[in-house]
């Protein structure tokens, strides 16, 4: 018996995947996730968990070397594959374990990879506008500031400079690092780029970037899209069974699955969540958040899909769809300027939580366009 | 056998265990060779080293822990003469509690049990 | 020593690791049903996982701090085993420590070093995150968790397990100490990073402290996470659930038995809360639960001062 060969069997038998997400391709992101459920895989939380890369949507250049930076960072055995809509996603997910089992060709991938410095680091996140370069913060003496300098061109190890110091609120001497969130990263909105300057996990500054989404791509329907938006709140919020549950309508809703199977599942999640006291406690806290609660918004999010799947209450007739939008979307922050005053001063978790809270309403259709 | 040479026995073999998955690790993945890679940062480059003064916020927390820490030293060879000596044990260490839990509110009133 | 008990001092890591094995596989089914996957592949996850990480490549990172990272990711499943030696199986006990209950507060306190390192030793920003966030919440669980292991002590008036085991004969200690017994089981979720307290490996935090493993290292912290759950686990039955004591089956027995039942009990725990942060727990435990152990332990002092030992 080939010890190797059963290994790799059982190795690729539950393949983790990192999922990318092109601006727009929300529905294909989501229908893959189906599929991976469906198989008994698992969504992988970064590069590192993951044998395969998957690419929802074709990429644009900038997008591309993104992706590019990360699948460096995938260990051997690898595979990356672009799902296009129109593809066939069970194809193209079949192929992957053949992939990754096959030795020889992960071998000859393992071997050929080096960390190659200033071509293979990624692209560089550009510099944020307020100041946090080189600590360059108020009130610091001229002295100090040559300091900070000197700290800054000496290189650390891999030619990556060490952190430079900066006075926190406190007046504190403090090394700010930069940490950039987005667009590749689970459970976040494809579309955002946040550029963020830290005092440990602090955020300090931060640069908010919108990416521009591509015309006339077939968006899901709304009740998966709040879904969507609910499980991953959930999920930021650390609770994975019940973000799994509604993962799952969701994935039911896209496979159009009928209402008297949907609405009793939907009103026993719904109610869940309600009841959580721990989820009440947990989603609060949060100070000068922007807008609605999150929980409140959350809990706007699934009653408004228990609106629109319940017949009792869909008047085919009188279909408004402004009053499909929950109420608590109306009003929480959407430019990059609002995103960025939300999140300074939050710790990094907080941050998350904050983001994930926005749901994915603000530049789905054209036809909310009424604000 | 003395326990504490048990306790070596057993340390000895997770060491062993764990050297021995490393092992066979070796033999059966794709490559012996570690890969370096560059933290994840969504495929942005990192600007600096993660490693640096990191701010913990919850710095007076910990004060107030040590404080209990260093009290546990006193609590285990207590408990075990609490049956002994009764009363005059049981009173003498919850009037040092007491006035540790004062300590307690005096830091909650602060604020050193919130930070954002 | 003689041989029999040196097979069985041999054993204890056998056993931990394939009781974390059983907990990761029903959890792995419990979130396949959940999501609606094949529950078959829950069940086999951690199988499928073991053969996958051990194929992966490893990974490191530039400046790393490779050392004390590795031995971080090594650690935390060698304290759990290092836990379990001092439970008594019935009349035995691996290492008769006169200060067992001790050792365990000594190996739980290691676990922040092994949390934090792993965070520290990746070099990268969610990894440090994730570590610093692990040491946040202990010093929320760490006090608690210490006044309820000193109300075992107190009962028994012994600091060695066997002791404490005897003086459950009569009464088992989780019936009049159910406070304490409640506080240490949230503690094991807590220094296990599981459940409500996963702080450390938070999605929120982008995995934190497992966000750069792969290959091996991180099949040592997944599966060292479940040992660490499993140890707290067994831990809670000779301290409050009466050790061995059960009709029919040997002693060996109900102690296995007993602890599934704690892990079936923590599993679920998962499967209610939501991530508790660390920010909004301090509060609680200092406020809340503090006092309120301090309390259990008074009623145990006075009860076995007037009553001149256990119930």
């Amino acid at each position: 018996m080939d010890v190797t060969g059963l290994v790799a069997r059982t190795a690729t038998r539950r393949v983790h995947v990192f999922l990318v997400e092109t601006p727009g391709f929300g529905l294909l992101r989501m229908l893959a996730q189906a599929a991976i459920a469906e198989r008994g895989w698992v969504e992988a939380l970064g590069p590192a968990d993951a044998d395969a890369l998957v690419v929802c949507g074709t990429p644009s250049s900038q997008l591309d070397r993104l992706i590019d930076a990360v699948w460096q960072q995938i260990p051997s055995p690898r595979h990356r594959v672009l799902l296009e809509p129109g593809g066939s996603l069970n194809d193209l997910l079949n192929s992957i374990p053949a992939v990754l089992r096959d030795d020889p060709r992960q071998r000859t991938d393992a071997r050929t990879r080096r960390l190659v410095l200033d071509d293979d680091r990624g692209p560089a996140p550009a510099v944020t506008p307020h100041g946090d370069d080189a600590g360059s913060g108020a009130g610091m003496d001229p002295g100090m500031e040559m300091d900070m300098d000197m700290d800054m061109d000496m290189s650390g190890p891999a030619g990556i400079p060490l952190a430079g110091g900066d006075n926190d609120r406190d007046g504190l001497e403090m090394d700010v690092t930069h940490l950039t969130m987005g667009p590749l990263l689970a459970e976040w909105p494809a579309d955002l780029v946040l550029h963020c300057s830290l005092h440990g996990d602090v955020v300090v500054d931060a640069r908010a970037e919108l990416l521009p989404w591509p015309d006339n791509i077939e968006q899901p329907p709304e009740a998966a899209r709040l879904l969507d938006d609910a499980a991953r709140l959930l999920s930021v919020a650390g609770w994975e069974p019940a973000a799994q549950q509604l993962a799952r309508l969701r994935d039911d809703v896209l496979a159009g699955g009928t209402v008297d199977r949907l609405l009793p599942r939907l009103r026993r999640v719904a109610s869940r969540l309600r009841r959580s006291r721990s989820l009440r406690w947990s989603l609060s806290g949060l100070p000068q958040t922007p807008g609605t609660p999150l929980r409140a918004r959350l809990l706007d999010w699934v009653q408004t899909v228990l609106d629109l799947v319940d017949p009792a209450l869909v008047d085919p007739d009188a279909v408004d769809p402004a009053q499909q939008i929950p109420a608590a979307d109306l009003r929480r922050p959407t430019s990059p300027d609002d995103i960025r005053l939300a999140v300074i001063g939050q710790e990094l978790a907080a941050t998350r939580l904050i983001i994930a809270g926005l749901g994915s309403r603000s530049r789905v259709s054209g036809s909310v366009s009424h604000e | 056998m003395s326990p504490y040479l048990s306790l070596l026995l057993v340390l000895g073999l997770c060491m062993a265990a764990v050297g021995g998955l490393h092992l066979l690790g070796r033999a059966v993945r794709v490559s012996r060779e570690i890969v370096e890679v560059l933290p994840f940062q969504s495929g942005w480059q990192p600007r600096e080293h993660a490693l640096s003064r990191f701010h913990a916020r919850w710095y007076p927390l910990t004060l107030v822990f040590l404080a209990f820490d260093v009290e546990m030293l006193f609590m285990y060879p207590w408990a075990v003469i609490v049956a002994e000596r009764g009363a005059e044990a049981i009173v003498e260490m919850f009037v040092f509690l007491a006035i540790l839990m004062v300590g307690v509110v005096w830091a909650w009133r602060e604020g050193a049990f919130r930070w954002m | 020593m003689s041989d029999p008990v040196l097979a069985a001092v041999l054993l204890v890591p056998i056993a931990v690791v394939t009781l974390a094995g059983v907990t990761a596989s029903a959890n792995g089914a419990l979130d396949a049903r959940t999501r609606g996957a094949p529950l078959r592949s829950g069940f086999t996850a951690p199988l499928h996982e073991a053969a996958r990480l051990l194929r992966q490549q490893r990974r490191t990172l530039p400046g790393a701090d490779s050392l004390l990272w590795r031995i971080a990711g090594a650690g935390i499943g060698m304290v759990a085993v290092l836990k379990v030696v001092v439970i008594p199986f019935g009349d035995t006990v691996f290492a008769d420590l006169p200060v067992g209950l001790v050792w365990f507060n000594a190996m739980d306190v290691l676990l922040w070093a092994l949390w934090w390192l792993l965070g520290w030793g990746a070099n990268s920003g969610w990894s440090l995150v994730g570590g610093y966030r692990f040491l946040a919440q202990a010093l929320s669980y760490e006090i608690p968790l210490m006044f309820a292991l000193t109300a075992p002590a107190i009962g028994a008036g012994s600091l060695r397990m066997l002791d404490i085991q005897a003086a459950q004969v009569d009464l088992w200690f989780v019936v009049w100490m159910p406070l304490a017994a409640l506080v240490f089981a949230v503690s094991v979720v807590a220094f296990s990073s599981w459940g409500p307290f996963q702080t450390a490996l938070g999605t929120d935090v982008g995995g934190g402290v497992v966000a750069e493993l792969s290959g091996i290292d991180r099949l040592l912290v997944l599966g060292g996470r479940y040992a660490v759950l499993v140890a707290g686990a067994a831990f809670s039955v000779p301290l409050f659930l009466g050790g061995g004591a059960g009709p029919v089956l040997p002693a060996g027995v109900w102690v296995v038995l007993k602890t599934c039942a704690v892990l079936a009990g923590l599993i679920t725990l998962r499967r209610l809360f939501p991530t508790l942060r660390p920010e909004r727990v301090a509060e609680i435990a200092w406020v809340v639960v503090v006092p309120l152990v301090l309390v259990q332990l008074a009623v145990v002092a006075v009860i076995v001062g007037m009553h001149g030992g256990a119930l």
